[in-house]
């Protein structure tokens, strides 16, 4: 029994061994392609809706609806990339498109439906749409010096839509004196460089002129990457993106329309209702610039019992739509446990704070050297307490095929 | 680290026997437990031209005015009216009139000859005027345009107080004894109903000495034409209350009565011949009647709001006050009703067209079934609760009947500003679920 139990000690340990210098070592070229896709909110939670009987508690949802209102968050971010490893020198491209919109509804409307009201209280419901859609391709040089690791990525990106604070209000008071005020206001911007037109009812993009107007709004930004491995299973590392030169989108397309209306409460039927038609803009030149996201973060990474064990802690923050009057702010953190089989499977779970959303996920790696599959879901939300109930889902899958 | 690796696989474990529970749902439904509160606004009617001096007083004759009264614009809790009329007016020498005995005495006496009034020479009759004058009004007639605009109930009210007051002045420092009488008649000036008969001065048997007082001027205020002068602290040669009379004119078997004054007066005093020839004093007589209208409250008194408001209403059409055509109108809505646990009306009564001491209670009786439940009228809650609720659902027509009691010997009023002012609330309490689908 002692020999089979040393026996299979010695196969194990030759495995990780060739395993280790196989399966964990570099490609010298791979190409790499996949995307993530994430959904979620902040407020209602998957948990909440998907029973048999599903009994909708308006005053839970008022409690439960944050002071910030409700939030809907939607990212996804396909992506190609290719590397070229040479020894110690890294060499890679990638290109791929970042989507994020955030929509924001106003907690008003919720304490209206679930506490009530008193009169002459205003209900005031404001919807807030906010979206940026990027196209990217980033270059990336990796290179050691001395037991520093160092990447620099620079990329040129294009603004291809941004929304901002665009949406529509609704204020609805029962004064006093019995009189009813409705009033609602819709203005809903978008600004990109392309060239919308409007054709019988259809939206459609010029197509003749959609090389010129995308390259003539380019920017630049910057990502330099640290790592300083101190031992073979501990390091540290940090990550900078730093934007250079913003964005340019040149033109607005807009729709706007409002409705007023205010009558007594007892006469409110016999009166008559008239809705503005919406007014669609053809598109006015008006400037915009922007930026992708500053980010900074910084991280330990260490492997335990022989690295069959990896974990990984970081912190750091974003600032979003920087130098731009309204920059948002937001800290991130992320926390991984990966279980690591010869690097050949990986199971991993992680928490994280990443682009105003938090995630808890499951992650998956088979590599069979010539083939990588990366395959993870995450429950999320915006809201910490809501992220563990299914308030949101996402998921990312990445190939990587290679040599 | 070990504690962060179990708690992150107790996150991922979570999801899963999270998501292991989902099914699609069969049924959906809202559960609600909040207050909403909506507000009708205020239901208002003005009673201004019902209850305006025209309608209330409507007197046509000559010599006869009347005047909305505001006596020093202090009290507007009470509509005031002011009637004025000319009793007499006359020269001494027409009130001799083609005397033959007066001219041959006056013929033959020196001009500083002091003729005394109260001792004329024989042969010559004492210098005394009667006749009758009437008002050319009905105290009955405020009653009934009361009662017109706020319904038959306000019958049973009579007149708190009716000051009167006489002007009498003949100048000279004469004076006159007299006998007023009050009376009801007809168009002749013939008493109808004697046993109403009342004298303010003097008797059927002797005169009353009344001090010499003219009419003060009557001062109008710019804005709404009201006289503000205040004639009970104005000097005057009468001063009765003349609630009593007045209020016997219901009692009176004929509509067309009138007020009507009977007046005798004999002049006293002494002045000279010069005097009484070439000043030629005068009789003057006037009175003002002023005419609160406050009442006491001799039976109780009753008023359907929902008529009153409504006036098109009779009570025989009354329609059912959801609007539903059928009892089962609202069948579909029952889930929804269901989660209402109670309904408050809130009301808050601004302005009335009438006030009374003591308060003026408000009575509901919401399924039309005479079962009232009572409420202070100047503002309150009618709270339904979800019994309440469901009754009225089940009742059709539902007809409730809304009503404003004043109780016997309550002092009531019509104010100056004569309107209806109130209002109303609605609170909803839910506490409930509503299957949707």
């Amino acid at each position: 029994m002692k020999k089979i139990l040393l026996l299979l000690i010695f196969v194990c340990f030759n495995m990780t061994i060739f395993a280790e210098s196989f399966f964990a070592k570099h490609r010298f070229l791979e190409l790499k392609a996949g995307t993530d896709v994430n959904f979620s909110n902040n407020l209602l939670a998957a948990n909440d809706f998907m029973k048999k009987d599903l009994v909708i508690d308006l005053r839970k949802i008022a409690e439960d609806c944050p002071d910030e209102g409700f939030t809907v968050l939607a990212k996804m971010s396909p992506s190609v990339e290719m590397n070229l490893n040479i020894k110690s020198l890294g060499f890679g491209f990638s290109t791929g498109i970042e989507y994020f919109q955030r929509m924001d509804l106003n907690k008003s409307l919720f304490e209206f439906l679930g506490y009530g009201n008193s009169i002459g209280q205003s209900v005031i419901s404001e919807l807030k749409n906010n979206a940026e859609v990027f196209a990217y391709a980033q270059l990336d040089a990796g290179f050691n010096f001395k037991k520093l690791r160092f990447h620099v990525k620079p990329a040129v990106f294009i603004p291809v839509l941004v929304i901002n604070n665009s949406g529509g209000t609704v204020t609805a008071v029962n004064e006093a004196d019995g009189t009813v005020r409705l009033h609602a206001d819709l203005n809903m911007e978008v600004h990109t460089p392309l060239d919308f037109t409007m054709e019988d009812g259809q939206i459609k993009i010029n197509t003749e002129s959609l090389e010129s107007t995308l390259f003539t709004g380019y920017g630049f930004d910057v990502t330099a990457a640290l790592s300083l491995p101190f031992t073979e299973s501990f390091g540290i590392g940090a990550e900078a993106r730093v934007p250079l030169v913003p964005g340019r989108l040149n033109k607005k397309y807009s729709v706007t329309s409002s409705f007023a209306f205010e009558s007594p409460v007892l006469e409110i039927a016999n009166n008559t209702y008239v809705f503005n038609q919406p007014v669609v803009s053809n598109g006015i030149e008006e400037e915009m610039y922007i930026n992708r996201a500053l980010k900074f973060f910084a991280y330990v990474d260490t492997k335990l019992f022989a690295k069959f064990v990896e974990i990984y802690a970081g912190g750091g923050f974003g600032l979003r739509r920087p130098f731009s009057e309204i920059p948002i702010f937001y800290p991130e953190y992320k926390i991984a446990v990966t279980f690591n089989a010869f690097s050949i499977f990986k199971l991993g779970i992680f928490t994280q704070y990443m682009d105003q959303v938090f995630a808890h996920g499951l992650g998956m790696t088979l590599n069979v050297r010539l083939v990588q599959l990366d395959l993870g879901a995450t429950i999320q939300s915006a809201s910490f307490k809501k992220s563990f109930v299914g308030a949101g889902a996402g998921a990312y899958a990445y190939v990587t095929v290679g040599f | 680290m070990k504690k962060a690796s179990a708690l992150l696989s107790l996150a991922g474990l979570l999801f899963f026997f999270n998501s292991c529970s989902w099914e699609i749902p069969e049924t959906v439904s809202v559960k609600t437990n909040a207050s909403y509160n909506f507000s009708f606004g205020n239901f208002e009617k003005n009673l201004d031209s019902e209850l305006n001096i025209q309608s209330m007083l409507s007197i046509d004759k000559e010599g006869v005015s009347v005047y909305d009264y505001y006596p020093q614009k202090k009290d507007s809790k009470i509509q005031q009216f002011l009637i004025t009329m000319k009793i007499y007016e006359k020269s001494l020498a027409d009130i001799f009139g083609d005397n033959t005995s007066l001219n041959s005495f006056l013929q033959y006496c020196p001009d500083d000859f002091t003729i005394d009034l109260n001792n004329l020479p024989g042969g010559l009759p004492p210098l005394a005027a009667s006749g009758t004058e009437t008002f050319d009004f009905n105290p009955a007639e405020i009653m009934s345009s009361i009662k017109d605009a706020l319904g038959n109930d306000f019958a049973a009210v009579e007149l708190c107080s009716v000051p009167v007051y006489i002007y009498c002045s003949a100048g000279n420092g004469l004076s006159a004894d007299a006998k007023l009488k009050m009376f009801y008649g007809d168009s002749a000036k013939n008493s109808i109903s004697p046993v109403y008969d009342t004298y303010i001065a003097g008797s059927a048997t002797e005169r009353k000495n009344l001090s010499g007082t003219t009419l003060p001027e009557l001062e109008t205020d710019t804005r709404t034409s009201a006289v503000i002068t205040d004639l009970a602290i104005e000097n005057s040669s009468l001063n009765q209350d003349l609630a009593l009379f007045m209020n016997n004119a219901k009692n009176v078997p004929r509509s067309d009565a009138k007020v009507c004054i009977d007046y005798d007066f004999l002049l006293k005093g002494e002045l000279t011949k010069g005097q009484f020839v070439s000043e030629n004093p005068k009789l003057v007589v006037y009175a003002a009647i002023v005419l609160p209208v406050k009442f006491t409250v001799t039976n109780n008194i009753t008023l359907d709001i929902r008529q009153f408001i409504d006036s098109s209403n009779s009570s025989n059409q009354r329609t059912d006050i959801f609007g539903r055509s059928g009892p089962t109108e609202f069948r579909d809505m029952m889930k929804y009703i269901d989660a209402i646990r109670s309904t408050s009306l809130i009301y808050s009564t601004s302005a009335m067209p009438f006030k009374a001491e003591p308060g003026i209670i408000f009575s509901v009786d919401i399924l039309g079934n005479n079962d009232y439940r009572e409420y202070e009228l100047d503002g309150g809650i009618v709270t339904f609760n979800y019994d309440d609720i469901h009754n009225m659902i089940n009742t059709y027509p539902l007809c409730p009947n809304l009503k404003i009691k004043i109780l016997k010997d309550a002092v009531f009023s019509v104010p100056r500003t004569k309107e209806f002012k109130m209002n109303l609330a609605v609170n909803i309490i839910t506490d409930g679920t509503i299957q949707l689908f």
